[in-house]
Parts: structure tokens; C-alpha cells; sequence
């Protein structure tokens, strides 16, 4: 009988255990006032929470009455989370969207509220500062489900050179245009530097103005031709590959480029005379030689198109009974610069300390953060929006600031930029293309291949048979609709 | 016992509605538009998936047979050495089995290594030309097969010498006394004895053909697209394929695929064994 009981026992917990499992974590009360907004945790350490909220819902109470709670979620776990609170029907009201097809998915279900009209009436702030190629545009049937945020929207490209060895050899590296103008420069290194690899595999041409990615793999924009082609189809990457693959098989890239899988220490370890940059370019070299850790020298080498898809940012829940504070919330943020670097730089005093010296030298706010183990804060700019209100710090500084800036205006934007591509029916395909893709990409990019034209033959057969003509005639018939 | 099988094996059978289903996670398991079979037309058709099925199939085959021969032979050599030297040699065979792949590849890199690699070392100094051990898929049948056998034939012997330790020691000795040869001793009393174990583990194996070890393809190879002709198996493919993608109804119709062909095999392999021997058979 005892038995028996215990037995039932242990059923009903077990039971218990696997139901809560499967429904995922419940719901927890909430005050009325109070705007919950979900985003993914920035650093480990956020013990600084409640000072930091105490102090920016002091304004946010007083301008639009209402309390602000983040809930932060780990940032691998992001995306199921979101997942669950939205099929579950959980309330929140604010929280960081995921971008391309994932919020799409999100949208046709109804999850987030579109913001157009919110905007109009509450967000004059956030319309007069974002950015023009972003304002107006991502929209989905017409409707924008997001607040999109300042970002570096288009990176800056460069050839990295090797200081002691440009001035050693006297290369004029500023003459450098192209991929193809590295050609005599490798070919000293090669005879005279037995122990540098001439160039490192990863160096890109510039030759991405005219053609942008797609979100499907292999597929890629034509700026010229205004349509979808496949990568390798497209003349100006093929003469990319073309030219690496010349350069591999004169060994000015590493034989066994294929298997240093580890990016960063390669082109730390100071073994390479040219390399690729890694985000921005900087005049001086100093970015880059701050990252790889020896003097460098960069030439510029064009910006990437502005592309981007459906807007994103954050977006407010269809679950959420006070829409409109939401946007107030989100106008204040990107109106009072006090309140924007308080919820991501955090309080006075405790997580930085301002730096006088400085402040007077750039005639606007500048702060020493706290650091490593000090650290017990931080929101990034860009996911509460206004980035270029950022106060000067360590995190960016001004001149960067600016330098992205002026990135975001010259650069030109891609003619698929806001352009969604609605896969449903062409998953199996895509998977398919998405395989052989992966299984040539390396190998194009690296130039590594013996015979350069059968490679590319068999590649555009490849890829045909994985279906990516069936993919291109559907986008470049969805973008047709869609431009019109 | 029973209970613990429900809740954790028979439950969640629930989700074997996914393959045939368009899942999206708003609309939840049930909710989920039906589309037939349209998530298995991505298994047609495909040749790179046909060649990773074949090699996922060839591979563990090799790894199977040869992974028997292997473990039933350090079985009978453990069986002939004296039981304190037994105890050293069980912790060290069995002592592959728990490392992991991703630590077994970086000591492959260490041997392999374009400059700094240890064999391309030894190839130098006896003056022989530096091998591209991660750009020539000819190499990698003998890597891998010999690194999946070392990690697993260990501790399968030590299955097999326990299944040894059971059996019946007077028949040796009867054996002996007859004058019997140590070959003709594992030929005719030692193998049959443990015929019955040998047989169940190569049944459950063959029910999982189907699947390729996905940390011993990926890992091992650095993941080298150079060499997928010979290392691309069966989950390193789909990996490739749906990672990005994120489709749950694809992905399942694989998991669906293997599952119901390794039933399959399964369900023949044991009839053929019954039809040979009727007492070996699993079921």
C-alpha cells in the first residue's frame, strides 16, 4: 500500500517535472505601470541593476509615468526564449527583434504591433535622428513592426600591410587599388622573407559595390543589373577568385590555408606580410595595428553596400495593453542623452567616472567606464537605439563615432536593401544550395582549387542541380512585385 | 521503470507528427499545417546527400566488423594475462572512450600540421616532400577508421572480456586435457561462448548505420570542405544544410528517415541471425 502511494508520488512528479519542461517557464505578476522589456544580457556581471534603474526610472516616472524593468535573457538562449513568450501568449511589452525571415515569421502571426502610427505621434525624437537610408524603409506589407536603432551599416574594407616589411621593400601601399596591384609586392616577399606568408587567405578585392548577399547563400545581388544571380555567375567575384587562385598557386597564400581555421591568431601571429582589415578602416593604421598587435599600414579599400532586410530594433508585443508609454519610453531614450548613457554606461560614480581633461579637449561629455573585473553594467547603445548619442568613452570614442557616421552617408545602398524574400515553398532547395555552397565557399574564397576553370564548371553544375536557378527565378519574381 | 519509459521514451512520440508537418513555433505542435511528404523531397534527388549516405553506410560498416575483429581479439589477449596486469590494461584501453572529439582533433592537428605537424616532421628529416594531410581526401578513410577503432574497440574489449570472465572455465580445462592447441581453443570453445553477446552488439550497431558520428567527422576533419568527397557523412550534411536554415520539419523528416531504415535493418538483421541460429537472436 506505502508502496503504491510513494510510487503515485514519484508519477506525479515526474509528470510535474515534464509538463513544466514542455510548457516552458510561467508567467510572473507584474505591476500596471511597469514596461517590461526583454533583451539579451550584455555582460555576465549585472549586479548594478537596481541602482542603475532607481536611477533611470526616476526620469522615466516623472516624464511619462511609468517604471521601466529589463529582464535579461543569456544571449545563446535568446531566440528560443523569444520563441516560447511568443507562442505561449506571454505579456511583455518591449523587447529586442530578431532579424530577416525569423521576424517575418513573427510578423505573420501577429506577434509584434506594427509602429508607424506611434511613431507619428509619439516618436518625432527617433524620426528626426535615425538615419536616412533606414527611416521609412524595411517595411513589411506596407508596415514597419520595428524601432530601428543607430548601427554601423556599412563596413569600411582595406588592405593591411605589414609596416617594417612596406618599409623595408620602399612598396608604395597607398598605390594600391586592387587585388591584382599586390602582384609585385608578394612576389618580393616571397623571394626575399622565407619565413612570411605574402598574404593571408582572407584579404577580399573591392569589388563588393556591385554586388551584395543575399539571405540565401550563393545567391547574390547584382547592383548593375538590378537582379538576383548566382555568386558564381557573377563575373567581378569569379575574377576575384580567379586572381586568389593565381596567387595560391604562386604560393603567395598558404598551402594549407584551409585547415588555419583559426582566423584571429593567424593574423595575430605576425606571419603574414598583406592581410584583410577587420571592420573598419583607420587612416593611420592604428585600428588595425591595435587589433593584430604589431605597426600596420592600411590603404582603403571601399565600403559594402547598405543592405539590410525587414526593419528591426525593438519592437513592441502584441501582448502589451500600453503601447503607447512604450514609444514614449523609446522617444525619451533617444531625446535625453542623460537617460540613454545612464541605462547603458550605467551611474556616476559606481560604474564610470567622468573624465574632465578630455571633456574640455572635445567640448562634450567624456567618461573613463569601468572595466574587467569593475564591470558591473553595461546596455549597448545600439540595442536601446540612438547610438551616435553615445558619450565619449573607451567603448567608442568620438572621432569613431563620426568615422561611422560618415561610413553610414557615403556609402551607397544596395538596390535589395528592405527587400524580404518569402522562402516558404523553397526550403528543400534552399537546403540543398546551402550545402553546396558551404562545401565550395572555402575553397573560392581561399583560391585553393588545382584547375581553376574545371572547378568553376563543375561548381555552376553543382549548384544547378542543388536547384538555385528554381530560388533565383522566385526572388527576382518577388523582388519585380515588391519594387513596384 | 515502466513509468520512467513512458514519460521519457513514449511521450514524447508525439513529436514524430513534426516530419510531416510545416512547424512554426507560434502555432505549436498541433497547430502546424500539414504538407504530406513535401519535407522528405529534400531527400530526392540530392546527389551530395546520396554520397554522404554512402559513405556514412561504408564507414560504419569498416567501423562495425573491423571494430569487432579489434575488440574480440584485445578480449582474448586480456583473457591470457594475469589478472593485475588486466586491471592496467582495462584503464588504458578504456580510456579513449572518454575523451572527446574536439580534444582528439586538436592532437590529430598536432600530428598533422602542414609546418608543424609531427609526421610532416619525420617525413623532412628522412628528406621525404611534406604532406597536405587536410587537403587530399585520400588520407582520411585510413584516419578516421583508425581513430574511431582506437577510440572505441577499447572499450568494447572490456565488454567482451567481462562476457569472457563468465563462461565456463572447466571447459578449458576439458579442452586442454584433450590436448587442444590455444587456436583450436578460441576457435571452438571461446568464440561460441561469447558468440551470443557478439552477435546483440553488432545487431544494435547496425540499427545505427544510418548515423555518421558527427563529433569524429566534423571535428577531426576541421570540418575541411577539401575533403567532404571521403568525410561528408549523413549528420555532418545535414548540419551543413539546415543549420542556417533552422526548419524543424526538415530536419526531423532526416531524424524520421534514419530512424525508420535502422528499424528496418534492425528488424532483418535479426531474422537472418534467426534463420542461421535460432538461439542467437535478439528477439
Amino acid at each position: 500500500m506505502k508502496r503504491n502511494l510513494l510510487k503515485f508520488i514519484a508519477f506525479c512528479i515526474v509528470m510535474c517535472i515534464a509538463s513544466a519542461l514542455l510548457v516552458g517557464c510561467g508567467n510572473s505578476k507584474e505591476a500596471t505601470d511597469t514596461l517590461v522589456w526583454y533583451m539579451r544580457k550584455p555582460v555576465d556581471n549585472m549586479s548594478s541593476y537596481d541602482l542603475v534603474l532607481e536611477e533611470a526610472n526616476k526620469i522615466i516616472e516623472k516624464e511619462i509615468g511609468a517604471k521601466l524593468e529589463i529582464r535579461f535573457i543569456e544571449s545563446g538562449m535568446y531566440d528560443q526564449k523569444l520563441n516560447v513568450m511568443v507562442s505561449s501568449g506571454e505579456k511583455f511589452d518591449m523587447c529586442q527583434l530578431p532579424r530577416g525571415t525569423t521576424l517575418v515569421n513573427y510578423v505573420k502571426d501577429g506577434a509584434f504591433i506594427p509602429v508607424d502610427d506611434l511613431l507619428q505621434k509619439y516618436g518625432q525624437d527617433i524620426l528626426a535622428q535615425q538615419e536616412s537610408s533606414v527611416k521609412g524603409q524595411g517595411k513589411y506589407n506596407g508596415k514597419t513592426y520595428g524601432v530601428e536603432g543607430h548601427s554601423a551599416r556599412s563596413v569600411s574594407r582595406s588592405f593591411v600591410f605589414k609596416k617594417d616589411l612596406v618599409e623595408k621593400y620602399g612598396f608604395d601601399y597607398l598605390s594600391v587599388k586592387r587585388l591584382a596591384d599586390l602582384e609585385t609586392y608578394l612576389k618580393t616577399i616571397k623571394e626575399n622573407e622565407p619565413g612570411i606568408i605574402p598574404m593571408h587567405h582572407g584579404v577580399v578585392d573591392v569589388v563588393n559595390e556591385n554586388w551584395t548577399e543575399s539571405s540565401v547563400k550563393g545567391i547574390v545581388f547584382d547592383e548593375v543589373k538590378q537582379e538576383f544571380v548566382m555568386k558564381y555567375d557573377h563575373e567581378e567575384v569569379v575574377a576575384e577568385a580567379r586572381t586568389k587562385n593565381d596567387f595560391y598557386k604562386k604560393g603567395y597564400i598558404a598551402s594549407d590555408a584551409i585547415s588555419r581555421t583559426d582566423e584571429m591568431s593567424e593574423k595575430k601571429s605576425g606571419q603574414y606580410a598583406v592581410l584583410g582589415n577587420n571592420g573598419y578602416y583607420s587612416e593611420d593604421g592604428s585600428k588595425s595595428s591595435s587589433v593584430y598587435g604589431y605597426p600596420c599600414v592600411e590603404t582603403y579599400a571601399g565600403n559594402t553596400r547598405i543592405n539590410f532586410g525587414i526593419a528591426g530594433g525593438v519592437g513592441i508585443s502584441a501582448t502589451s495593453d500600453k503601447p503607447e508609454k512604450c514609444m514614449q519610453l523609446l522617444n525619451l531614450i533617444w531625446k535625453d542623452d542623460y537617460l540613454l548613457n545612464t541605462l547603458a554606461y550605467g551611474v556616476e560614480g559606481v560604474n564610470y567616472t567622468v573624465n574632465e581633461e578630455r571633456t574640455a579637449e572635445i567640448g562634450s561629455k567624456s567618461i573613463n567606464v569601468k572595466s574587467g573585473s569593475e564591470q558591473t553594467w553595461a546596455i549597448w547603445h545600439n540595442w536601446l537605439g540612438p547610438l551616435f548619442n553615445q558619450w565619449d568613452s573607451s567603448w567608442n570614442t568620438v572621432d569613431v563615432l563620426n568615422n561611422i557616421k560618415e561610413n553610414n552617408e557615403n556609402a551607397k545602398v544596395s538596390g535589395a536593401s528592405g527587400f524580404v524574400f518569402e522562402d516558404d515553398a523553397l526550403k528543400a532547395e534552399i537546403a540543398k544550395v546551402t550545402a553546396t555552397y558551404g562545401t565550395v565557399s572555402q575553397v573560392f574564397d581561399f583560391g585553393c582549387m588545382d584547375n581553376f576553370d574545371k572547378y568553376l564548371a563543375e561548381t555552376r553544375e553543382e549548384m544547378k542541380k542543388s536547384g538555385v536557378y528554381t530560388i533565383i527565378d522566385e526572388m527576382n519574381r518577388q523582388y519585380k512585385a515588391w519594387k513596384k | 521503470m515502466i513509468i520512467y519509459f513512458i514519460v521519457f521514451n513514449y511521450l514524447p512520440l508525439y513529436g514524430l507528427v513534426l516530419p510531416f508537418k510545416d512547424y512554426k513555433f507560434s502555432k505549436g505542435f498541433f497547430g502546424s499545417d500539414w504538407v504530406g511528404l513535401d519535407n522528405f523531397k529534400f531527400l530526392l534527388d540530392n546527389e551530395q546527400l546520396n554520397t554522404a549516405v554512402i559513405n556514412t553506410v561504408l564507414y560504419n560498416f569498416v567501423f562495425i566488423f573491423g571494430g569487432i575483429f579489434l575488440s574480440v581479439t584485445i578480449a582474448l589477449l586480456l583473457y591470457e594475462v594475469s589478472s593485475r596486469a588486466v586491471k592496467v590494461h582495462q584503464t588504458l584501453l578504456y580510456l579513449p572512450h572518454y575523451i572527446s572529439w574536439v580534444v582528439v582533433a586538436f592532437a590529430a592537428k598536432a600530428l598533422l600540421d602542414m609546418d608543424y605537424g609531427l609526421i610532416n616532421k619525420i617525413l623532412v628529416y628522412f628528406g621525404a616532400v611534406p604532406k597536405q594531410w587536410y587537403s587530399v581526401p585520400e588520407y582520411w578513410p585510413g584516419i578516421l577508421i583508425f581513430s574511431a577503432l582506437w577510440k572505441s574497440c577499447g572499450s568494447d574489449a572490456v565488454l567482451y572480456y567481462a562476457a569472457l570472465m563468465g563462461t565456463d572455465k572447466s571447459l578449458f580445462e576439458a579442452a586442454k586435457m584433450d590436448g587442444a592447441n590455444k587456436l583450436q581453443i578460441i576457435r571452438y570453445i571461446t568464440i561460441p561462448s561469447i558468440k551470443g553477446i557478439i552477435i546483440m552488439m553488432t545487431i544494435l550497431k547496425i540499427g545505427k548505420i544510418f548515423y555518421g558520428d558527427f563529433g569524429l567527422f566534423y571535428n577531426l576533419t576541421l570540418n575541411s570542405p577539401l575533403l567532404y568527397e571521403t568525410t561528408d557523412v549523413l549528420d555532418t550534411y545535414v548540419y551543413r544544410a539546415l543549420m542556417t536554415l533552422g526548419d524543424v520539419g526538415l530536419s526531423s523528416a532526416v531524424g524520421f528517415v534514419q530512424s525508420v531504415l535502422g528499424f528496418i535493418l534492425v528488424i532483418v538483421t535479426n531474422l537472418v541471425v534467426r534463420r542461421l541460429d535460432k538461439d542467437s537472436a535478439l528477439f
